[in-house]
């Protein structure tokens, strides 16, 4: 049986420097991306995306973090895209949509779906597109990003388990610490989400 | 081949010499009397693997991740393992002879 053609096209780009992964999204033939957590912008990243004739139209911060600010300047000087955060506090003059709560938006030709993660921060959120789920630091493969105490941590489990997996076990988790997972994988082998914990 | 994805499979007595695997996923795999030499597995996710008689010599497995992994008779020798991490493994018979595991976290 042939497997269906993936609609959707996405690049990893591990930055050595920062050690995290920015991912390029985009409509498979189509020439609009989506940037998920753009980290460090240099030669061979702007290369892929001109060997793949591509143009930012949409930048989406899965967390703010400081050392982003220098990728989100260096990106505006050469791109007219707009933020999607949970935040309006970002070092770009671009238009920011500040995300308030679960939300659909419309995004480079193909809907995305924001999912709050308030007990990682009010401005974390997990972005969910077809059959891929984008968790920037906050969830990672076989381990989950800082907290702020206990409580937040069991929250947080508590939210990954309400909001990820009730999605379809094939869903992959893309996120920018550390390797990819699936969230069966992850279901079945975090000791964060066994029942008996 | 870029991001494989072989999670929660059985993979006995295979070769994958020499390939490009990076940003794949293999958690949960049963890997049997098999060898990645050479590989460059870069950013790959082994958690949970159960792995025996396998050979990782001259791999590349750089922020790859053998979380809750048991690994019984398994060679990382001459393995590049910066940013790899191997918490909460089991290791029974594993060599990371002329590996860099100082700079791997355990």
């Amino acid at each position: 049986m042939a497997l269906p053609e993936p609609n959707l096209h996405v690049i990893p780009y591990f930055s050595p420097e920062s050690e995290t992964t920015t991912y390029i999204v985009s409509r498979r033939g189509g020439s609009l991306a989506m940037l998920i957590d753009p980290v460090h912008v240099n030669r061979d990243f702007l290369h892929i995306l001109i060997q793949h004739e591509l143009t930012v139209h949409t930048v989406c911060i899965t967390h703010p973090e400081s050392y982003m600010r220098h990728a989100l300047r260096t990106l505006q000087k050469i791109f007219d895209f707009r933020v999607i955060a949970g935040t309006m506090e970002l070092p770009v003059s671009n238009p920011v949509r500040q995300l308030s709560g679960e939300e659909t938006i419309d995004c480079c030709d193909f809907e995305m779906r924001a999912i709050p993660v308030l007990p990682h921060s009010r401005s974390s959120y997990l972005y969910h597109v077809e059959s891929l789920v984008f968790t920037g630091s906050i969830v990672h493969a076989g381990t989950l990003g800082d907290t702020a105490n206990a409580f937040s941590e069991a929250l947080l489990v508590a939210t990954v388990k309400d909001y990820l997996f009730p999605l379809p076990e094939g869903t992959l988790m893309l996120p920018s610490v550390g390797p990819p997972s699936t969230l069966k994988a992850e279901q079945t082998l975090s000791p964060y989400y066994r029942e008996e914990l | 081949m870029e991001c494989v994805f072989a999670d929660l499979a059985t993979v006995q007595e295979c070769r994958f010499d020499d390939a490009l695997v990076f940003e794949s996923v293999f958690a949960g795999t049963h890997l049997r009397d098999s060898a990645f030499i050479g590989v460059t597995a870069d950013q790959c996710n082994f958690n949970g693997v159960e792995a025996q008689n396998t050979d990782f010599s001259d791999a590349s497995l750089r922020q790859s991740r053998f979380l809750n992994a048991r690994l019984t008779a398994v060679s990382f020798i001459n393995c590049d393992l910066k940013n790899t991490l191997f918490q909460f493994s089991s290791r029974d018979q594993v060599s990371f002879k002329h590996s860099n595991y100082e700079e791997a976290c355990f």
